[in-house]
């Protein structure tokens, strides 16, 4: 059971914040990150960069993430990606369609 | 210690991003950023989280900043203590306060965080609120349980619950509660708020309740909605011929100070320690209020 | 705001997202598993529905529009698909909405106007399955003509297999696509077995898994009730065809798409007659294929579940190849068998 699939998610759709899903795997390598953001050309960089952040605090190396945006705050972008991990983290492993 | 006002607390919901961000700009004197009744259960790790962050980074100016943490009887309490604490609120709402040994408890993990973080002593303040038969039985106790303990509250729609009342709008039901935790907190020598009135569009009935906790004797009230805070802040502003009395009292201190006089007098009446307190209050209100 | 969620099995709640519904021109539609109501002041303000995998009867009241209330709605909504492990979400909504929900991150697939848009979020959508498409590709550079067909196959039969042999020899290539959703008495699993091995003899059929972009609950959920008005079926067909075209043609170099004649089933013929008027002007040319006939009859799945049900094996030996017979013989096939005698299910 160790090495499966855990899936986590936080935040919501409603304006200011931002919806994370996260995804450990054993195929993964690497930090993925997908972000959808209505600011994505102007902020897009800088939001990727706090989420790398604060994996890197976790001590996050391999992961996959994405990130629906409306418009969050960079502290809330960091409160829910925590929050996704550390879901995924607690969770027994992924139920997979 | 800061003397500050507390004529409304704000509640914010603890999950609510925009309305966290935006606590500090709808000019309450305090908010209280809820982990408790605002946030469901399976998102209570989600909103701990979210305040920590916002204590962290976002600067609320002069506004008391208050997490209302779950009741340490809860699975979240605790938790919660140990992660906000270490953002350094300026207060905790703890709700369902029952007896000295739940305020004493919150200290002894307040001081253990103030110790490892480096903060000052006793700089979190404990605001309990008293939301139950025993809570209310105990409230002495309670009140003088620490030194943290700043303000005291009171949840009216768990305590009438409690004790088998009918919830009212016009809330007699809350007689005893209110003059109770009141006699209590001026015991102590600590600020009293009255709790929340749930109806955010009727402007009048707010109004009119809070002129009544105010003549009962209250400091301030606890709001749901920003369109509340105003009308409060109303109510608890003085008016133009309590402030001029107020300064003629001020006045009067100082011309005795000058004569060397033990005894101060006005219009032919004595002032005494607690008259004086009070101009002093009326001038903050005032102030506050932008109308000194 | 308060969050209700509705018991969809008693009566009265169910009623008051009727009415409220009905007040927005919008129905309650049926296979609905779970509802969700936002009241202000006891008065419902809006309200939003999942059914699989679909979020739809997404509903605000007009006059609280921009209150940020339908994000309100579809959050919970996601929180709750997400408990059940689903990662991807489809919205099912009419065209005049589709701007309120790609402004909530979703990604719009297609539209059959007047009525149906069709929209998605989440983890592993069109475009992974359309990568995953892509590893099927068996295009050599001489091959012109390549062929699409989508069949449920409940079971596999010489109807089936005569459609199948019919398009493999007039085809270079053929896309084999089975319906993915399990609203059939055959599961999905068996249905693709016996259709792999009914086709192994045509070397140049992919038979691949249609997933759930082909006619699955969140492109033709009508496909699958037993009974729909005709202009809500054409619809939904519609929106099903716009998909096909504008990203698995594309994506498999499809120029051709091979349809059985259906004169059994009404749902079936309004979806051929939708792909034959929509189909061409996208570089697909549709064949509409007679069914194959064994004595004058034409040779149906439904036919086939009819003599399981009274159990006349020998008959149903006439119509499907050896190998679905050999497995309705089976010990393995028992449960099915069984299910098939106790049921009044269409499919």
């Amino acid at each position: 059971m160790k090495d499966q699939i855990k899936i986590g998610q936080a935040g919501t759709l409603e304006s200011s914040d931002v919806l994370v899903f996260v995804r450990f795997s054993p195929l993964q390598k690497g930090i993925k990150i997908e972000l959808e953001s209505p600011s994505e050309k102007c902020f897009g960089k800088i939001i990727i960069r706090k989420i790398e952040e604060t994996l890197n605090l976790l001590g996050i190396k391999n992961i996959y993430i994405k990130a629906q945006d409306r418009g969050a705050l960079d502290c809330t972008i960091s409160a829910r990606v925590e929050t996704a991990v550390k879901r995924a983290q607690k969770s027994i492993g992924g139920k997979e369609e | 210690m800061k003397k500050r006002l507390r004529r409304t607390a704000l509640y914010i919901p603890g999950n609510d991003p925009s309305m966290i961000q935006n606590a500090g700009i709808f000019g309450s004197d305090s908010i209280v950023l809820d982990l408790e009744d605002a946030v469901s259960v399976d998102e209570k790790d989600s909103a701990r989280l979210l305040v920590r962050n916002a204590l962290k980074n976002i600067n609320y100016g002069d506004t008391e900043v208050i997490v209302r943490i779950n009741s340490l009887f809860t699975p979240f309490g605790k938790e919660d203590l140990e992660v906000i604490g270490r953002v350094h609120p300026d207060g905790i709402r703890l709700p369902k306060a029952e007896s000295a040994q739940d305020i004493q408890e919150v200290d002894s993990f307040l001081s253990r965080i103030e110790n490892e973080e480096g903060f000052e002593e006793n700089s979190i303040k404990i605001m309990p609120s008293i939301e139950s038969a025993i809570g209310l039985f105990n409230v002495f106790e309670i009140v003088r349980a620490s030194n943290r303990v700043a303000v005291i509250n009171f949840g009216a729609e768990d305590y009438t619950s409690d004790i088998g009342a009918e919830r009212t709008k016009e809330g007699k039901e809350l007689f005893d509660i209110r003059t109770r935790i009141l006699l209590a907190a001026r015991v102590v020598g600590i600020e009293v708020q009255d709790s929340v009135f749930a109806h955010a569009h009727d402007i009048e009935g707010l109004i009119r309740e809070t002129k009544f906790i105010k003549q009962l004797g209250f400091d301030g009230k606890s709001v749901i909605h920003p369109a509340q805070i105003e009308p409060v802040h109303q109510v608890f502003t003085p008016t133009q011929e309590e402030i001029n009395r107020a300064k003629r009292i001020i006045l009067a201190i100082e011309e005795a100070k000058k004569r060397k006089s033990g005894v101060i007098s006005l219009d032919g009446r004595m002032i005494d320690a607690p008259v004086v307190a009070k101009a002093h209050r009326i001038l903050k209100y005032a102030q506050a209020a932008g109308v000194l | 705001m308060d969050y209700q969620v509705i018991d969809i099995h008693n009566k009265s709640e169910r009623e008051e997202i009727i009415k409220f519904l009905q007040t927005l021109n919008l129905k309650y539609e049926n296979n609905i598993e779970y509802t969700l109501a936002l009241l202000e002041d006891g008065k419902i303000v809006g309200t939003g529905s999942i059914s699989g995998k679909v979020l739809k009867c997404i509903a605000v009241d007009a006059r609280k529009q921009g209150e940020g209330i339908a994000a309100k709605i579809v959050s919970r909504l996601v929180q709750e698909q997400f408990k059940k492990g689903r990662t991807k979400n489809f919205l099912f909504t009419s065209p005049d909405k589709v701007n309120q929900f790609t402004g909530l991150g979703f990604q719009l697939l297609a539209l059959a106007e007047p009525s149906y848009a069709l929209l998605e979020m989440g983890i592993d959508g069109i475009n992974q399955y359309l990568q995953d498409l892509q590893k099927y590709q068996l295009i050599e550079n001489n091959q012109k003509i390549i062929s699409a067909m989508v069949i449920n196959a409940n079971p596999f039969t010489l109807g089936h297999q005569y459609l199948v042999k019919t398009a493999s020899m007039e085809s270079d290539v053929v896309y084999l696509f089975v319906v993915r959703e399990d609203k059939s008495l055959f599961p999905f699993e068996t249905r693709f077995s016996l259709i792999k091995q009914g086709c192994k003899e045509f070397n140049n059929v992919k038979v691949m898994d249609g997933g759930d972009y082909i006619i699955s609950n969140a492109t033709f959920p009508t496909y699958f009730s037993r009974e729909s008005e005709n202009d809500i079926v054409t619809g939904q067909a519609a929106l099903d065809a716009r998909i096909f075209i504008r990203y698995i043609v594309p994506t498999l170099k499809i120029n051709r798409r091979y349809l059985g004649n259906e004169p059994y089933c009404g749902t079936t013929s309004i979806y051929n007659k939708v792909l034959k008027e929509i189909l061409p002007s996208a570089g697909v040319k549709v064949k509409e294929i007679s069914r194959f006939e064994i004595e004058g009859k034409a040779v149906s799945a439904s036919s086939v579940r009819e003599l399981i049900k009274k159990s006349k094996f020998t008959e149903i030996q006439k119509l499907v190849p050896s190998s679905t017979y050999l497995f309705l013989i089976s010990e393995e096939a028992k449960p099915i068998i069984n299910k098939i005698i106790a049921s009044d299910s269409r499919h």
